[in-house]
């Protein structure tokens, strides 16, 4: 609910221009000559990530009449899953890359633009360029933003890269491999819980040590945790040792010590105890919701964005519904594919509710992941869940069996790209 | 925990005539949610909008009712072996999976 200046000018533009004209949509009223289609209830949604952009689709489906507007800054979006296989150069940035034409032809109404300001009492947002507008339902899908300390800041992300918002950072990541010397130590300190995607740091590991085997046998991973275990550790570990011998090592939290400062630059790491000098240097911090969740008044003061975990609406603003990693959804992961699924449990309950239901029975729903060790090598986490008013239990699921053959592996790597193939065409296809 | 849906205005009812207002006679013990919809969206990550597969994953819209009813109990029992379906099946109730093959195969 935050008032700025510019945020007041625009409310009062739009009672000034809606007085005089009476019911008008909102985009008459901004100025824009095109508006989203159909003549059904406005669902607004802010953000164009794997929740967002989902949710657009999704509420269109289940509600071909309503009239959905997405908001998102970047006209093109790199997707963090298979990021790594980028990084290891199994796939190009193309190939991780997507526009939202799809999305245009599927007759969501897309707007570049930046949100500044939620009213919720009086259902309107307010954009970077001035423009106001109106929603019937919000949809909020902000994904992560990081929480700078131990010396590492945006400015620091230029010289040692986290490469957890993947796009520039992921290519400046690759760059510094390409340009290490065989022999270099490349060391990721992934962050502590909670944070987006817990395999990633390891299916990073993974990747990059498949780069180093073909390219600079003689460089090494080393992994400083800031944890004790981590998502998938048997089927990784057993799998680093299949492919990489001891190529990787990872150090758990109690043996690194408290990290104490890093220094981009240098590209050193100290703890406590010691100072690590990497070739090259990944260090991702720990996390908080997107800065939009903060802007728009959504996370209680608080890291995350506590819903309702059968709607995903807002404890704190009534009408406004909190998606993907930024929410706290109880028994799910942060992950591209449970923001997936989120998006498609909200959307069905805001159609719902927009078309009179007073309550909306709770989603069976899911999450498959799949990691890649080496281009022949993925093991994947799936799991099923049914929704309660407390959160999501588990009726099956879990991580690849230990123990199989080359053939089962190499499976699953096929099926990984599959899987990455569909998902990525179901949101923006 | 369960709650009923009440559908109110009427222009979104072709969109919304699934299963899942069906009722929730299901199988026993946690029928829960039948909505075909909704159930089958969890399907298409891997095997593709309306089952037909961009990439490496199976196709499965070339299945019928039969056949794909078949495939999933038998992966839920255990008698089908495969690499990630065996974790997933079991976390559907009958009704539920059911419920998914018809969305996936139009009945």
């Amino acid at each position: 609910m935050s008032n700025n200046k510019s945020n007041n000018t625009s409310r009062r533009d739009f009672l000034k221009i809606a007085g005089a004209t009476g019911a008008v949509s909102a985009f008459a009223v901004s100025g824009c000559a095109m508006g989203p289609s159909g003549t059904g209830p406005r669902v607004v949604v802010v953000g164009g990530g794997f929740g967002g952009s989902t949710a657009a689709r999704y509420i269109k489906k289940f509600g071909p009449d309503f009239r959905v507007t997405l908001i998102e800054p970047g006209r093109n979006y790199v997707t963090c899953p298979f990021s790594n296989a980028y990084l290891g150069g199994i796939v190009d940035l193309n190939t991780i890359t997507h526009g939202y034409g799809g999305l245009a032809k599927a007759g969501v109404h897309v707007v570049h633009d930046l949100v500044t300001g939620l009213d919720g009492a009086n259902k309107t947002i307010t954009l970077s360029s001035g423009k106001t507008v109106e929603y019937d339902r919000l949809i909020v899908s902000p994904g992560i933003d990081f929480k700078w300390d131990l010396g590492y800041d945006e400015a620091a992300s230029l010289l040692a890269p986290h490469a957890y918002k993947a796009g520039s950072q992921t290519v400046l990541l690759k760059k510094q491999l390409e340009a290490m010397d065989d022999g270099g130590t490349v060391i990721i300190a992934p962050p502590g819980n909670p944070f987006r995607c817990p395999p990633g740091p390891y299916e990073r590991a993974s990747m990059i040590a498949y780069y180093l085997k073909h390219h600079k046998p003689r460089s090494k991973v080393l992994i400083l945790d800031r944890k004790d275990k981590f998502s998938k550790q048997g089927a990784f570990m057993e799998g680093w040792k299949r492919r990489y011998g001891s190529l990787i090592e990872w150090v758990p939290a109690k043996d690194v010590g408290n990290i104490t400062s890093v220094d981009a630059g240098a590209r050193t790491i100290s703890t406590e105890m010691d100072t690590h000098k990497a070739g090259v240097l990944n260090f991702i911090p720990n996390q908080k919701a997107g800065k939009v969740a903060h802007v728009m008044g959504l996370t209680n003061g608080c890291d995350w964005c506590p819903v309702d975990q059968i709607t995903f609406e807002s404890s704190v603003v009534p009408g406004v519904h909190v998606i993907g990693d930024a929410a706290v959804v109880k028994g799910m992961p942060k992950s591209g594919n449970a923001a997936n699924s989120q998006a498609k449990v909200c959307a069905w309950a805001v159609v719902q509710l927009l078309s009179g239901a007073s309550e909306v029975e709770p989603a069976v729903t899911s999450n498959t992941c799949y990691s890649l060790v080496s281009d022949d090598y993925g093991i994947h986490v799936s799991v099923i869940w049914k929704g309660t008013p407390e959160g999501y239990e588990k009726t099956s699921g879990g991580v690849a069996p230990a123990n199989q053959s080359d053939d089962f592996r190499k499976q699953e790597a096929k099926y990984a790209h599959g899987w990455y193939a569909n998902i990525t065409h179901d949101i923006w296809g | 925990m369960k709650r009923t849906i009440l559908l109110g205005a009427v222009f979104f009812a072709a969109s919304l005539a699934t299963p899942a207002f069906a009722g929730g006679s299901g199988d026993g013990a946690g029928a829960g949610n039948l909505n075909g919809a909704l159930l089958a969206s969890n399907c298409v990550v891997c095997h593709g909008q309306g089952g037909h597969s961009q990439g490496y994953t199976p196709s499965i819209d070339k299945l019928d009712k039969f056949q794909m009813l078949t495939r999933l109990t038998e992966f839920k029992s255990g008698a089908r072996k495969g690499t990630i379906m065996p974790r997933i099946a079991p976390g559907y109730t009958d009704a539920q999976l059911e419920a998914i093959v018809n969305e996936l195969t139009g009945n």
